[in-house]
């Protein structure tokens, strides 16, 4: 019995100072699944990563009252929720649940200590990069760096990036940003760390997200009529430094969105719209030479000139505002990525930006750290009713 | 990093470390399929094999991406440096006031101050 996915929601929010992490969790899944017609009774799987309080799925599902069947806990931080999506498919469909909810949920900007990733004495790369000092941005920054000296890529073509995903947040009311960004806007906004400045960076914020997935005959007549989505073609792959034989200005894009695209049996050029990770404006870049949006070393040269914005190029890519403008959950952008492709296909992304008749959308997610190490997940997604 | 804020160093990687304290870098090559890897571990990452030797490499190399962060109190300077047999190790730059190291330059491995926690790989100016 087919998988769809048949609910999702994103919190309106992105400050909530007095409103508990778990909460947060349960809120996004009440959401979803009152959007599919279903209730925390009938949930009989669940999925969480490393941004759920506790250990694994033990704290969220006591919280929220559920005795799963199937529980899943894989951490492969931002692009988990997309993997998640992809287990629990195969989950669903293999007969070990018929009710999956995956939530994702934060509180990074009201408490910042509670970051997800807590380096392990035991991980064996830890003394030999603890010296560094490394923060998230220094990867991505070698990235961009060596992107720049390979095809001549420059700060305008990062602009572009961000003014794209800024003239789309101003259509979304619940954007964290939603100012207009002009080239000098980001030209003179503040250096981080060569040569990205803090437009070329995601938002922080508080926020909250969730999808269902769910056997089809679970769904109750009323669910049906809506638009159902099912996922047509899956990828998800991993790179590391590989005993120093690295090369940073390609990622692990290259073999998840084949897989995807292959499984589905679509080329990139029949995609109209992509949500596509942009924890920095490099991310996103690095990605759509990967997928094969552009060749290698072109992402730059295809931006320009408003090409990611939504009637403007052959692609429309994040056109909430992504995670540059609107929501960037717990450090993970996932889940927003992932929802604003299930609105375009269910037309009901805003209606200026809502792409005519639209019936496959990509999600990509790039998860951990670009330059170090890091785990992409691609979907392709099908509306078919 | 521990609950007292330092890192203990894996078993078995006591050359690399002291080879920092002297200048020099040395690095495991595997015995199956002649590689050098970084970081050192028990095992060749490339085939498996555990017929590793300690090999010291040329304690210089070229760089292959660099960043200055410039947030903390004095500007900061992380790179990926690419050494012998192509091994890219990510390491810091110290040098002079005013050095602006740049792609392809060329860098020289400090010697690392001896009881620093957790130890540093620090690369700086190459003069010739």
């Amino acid at each position: 019995m087919r998988a769809v996915i048949a609910g999702f929601y994103e919190l309106p929010g992105r400050r909530y100072p007095d409103v508990s992490l778990a909460d947060l969790h349960m809120q996004a899944a009440e959401g979803a699944l009152e959007d599919a017609g279903l209730e925390l009774a009938d949930v009989d799987g669940y999925l969480c990563a490393g941004d759920a309080p506790g250990v694994g799925p033990f704290s969220m599902i006591e919280y929220m009252g559920l005795s799963p069947r199937y529980v899943n806990s894989t951490e492969t931080g931002g692009s988990a929720y997309i993997n998640h999506v992809i287990h629990a498919i195969s989950a669903i469909e293999s007969g070990l649940c018929e009710v999956a909810l995956i939530t994702c949920a934060g509180r990074t900007r009201s408490a910042p200590q509670q970051t997800p990733y807590h380096p392990a004495p035991a991980q064996p790369e830890l003394p030999f990069e603890a010296g560094l000092g490394l923060l998230t941005v220094m990867p991505y920054a070698l990235v961009a760096a060596r992107h720049a000296y390979e095809h001549g890529t420059t700060d305008e073509m990062r602009a572009a990036v961000k003014i794209a995903a800024a003239n789309h947040a101003q259509h979304n009311p619940n954007a964290f940003l939603q100012k207009n960004v002009t080239v000098d806007d980001f030209m003179t906004s503040t250096p981080l760390c060569d040569p990205l400045r803090v437009m070329d960076a995601c938002v922080v914020c508080d926020g909250g997200g969730a999808i269902v997935i769910a056997r089809e005959d679970r769904l109750s007549l009323g669910a049906r009529q809506k638009p159902l989505i099912r996922v047509r073609g899956r990828g998800f792959a991993m790179r590391h430094q590989n005993g120093g034989d690295i090369d940073i200005t390609s990622s692990a894009a290259r073999d998840s969105a084949k897989s995807a695209f292959k499984e589905a049996r679509v080329p990139p050029d029949d995609i109209r719209y992509a949500s596509i990770y942009d924890s920095f404006t490099i991310t996103l870049m690095l990605a759509l030479e990967d997928m094969g949006f552009c060749k290698r070393g072109q992402s730059g040269a295809m931006v320009l000139g408003g090409a990611l914005e939504a009637h403007k190029g052959a692609v429309a890519v994040n056109t909430d505002g992504g995670g540059l403008c609107s929501n960037h959950i717990a450090g993970r952008g996932g889940m927003p990525r992932l929802i604003e492709a299930l609105r375009q296909l269910s037309g009901r992304a805003a209606p200026a930006l809502q792409l005519p008749d639209l019936e496959l959308a990509v999600v990509h997610g790039t998860g951990g750290f670009l330059g170090l190490r890091h785990a992409c997940a691609t979907l392709v997604m099908e509306r078919y009713q | 990093m521990t609950e007292q804020g330092t890192v203990r160093l894996p078993e078995g990687s006591d050359p690399f470390w002291e080879g920092l304290l002297e200048g020099q870098l040395i690095l495991p090559q595997c015995g199956g399929c002649g590689k050098v890897h970084f970081y050192p571990r028990r095992a060749c990452p490339f085939c498996s094999s555990r017929d590793l030797q300690w090999t010291e490499c040329m304690a210089e190399g070229d760089i292959y991406s660099v960043t200055t962060y410039r947030r903390g109190a004095k500007p900061k300077l992380i790179a990926y440096v690419e050494v012998t047999d192509g091994v890219r190790l990510l390491t810091l730059l110290d040098g002079p006031e005013g050095w602006e190291p740049r792609i392809g330059d060329r860098v020289k491995l400090m010697r690392s101050p001896a009881g620093s926690e957790p130890m540093r790989i620090v690369f700086g100016p190459h003069l010739i």
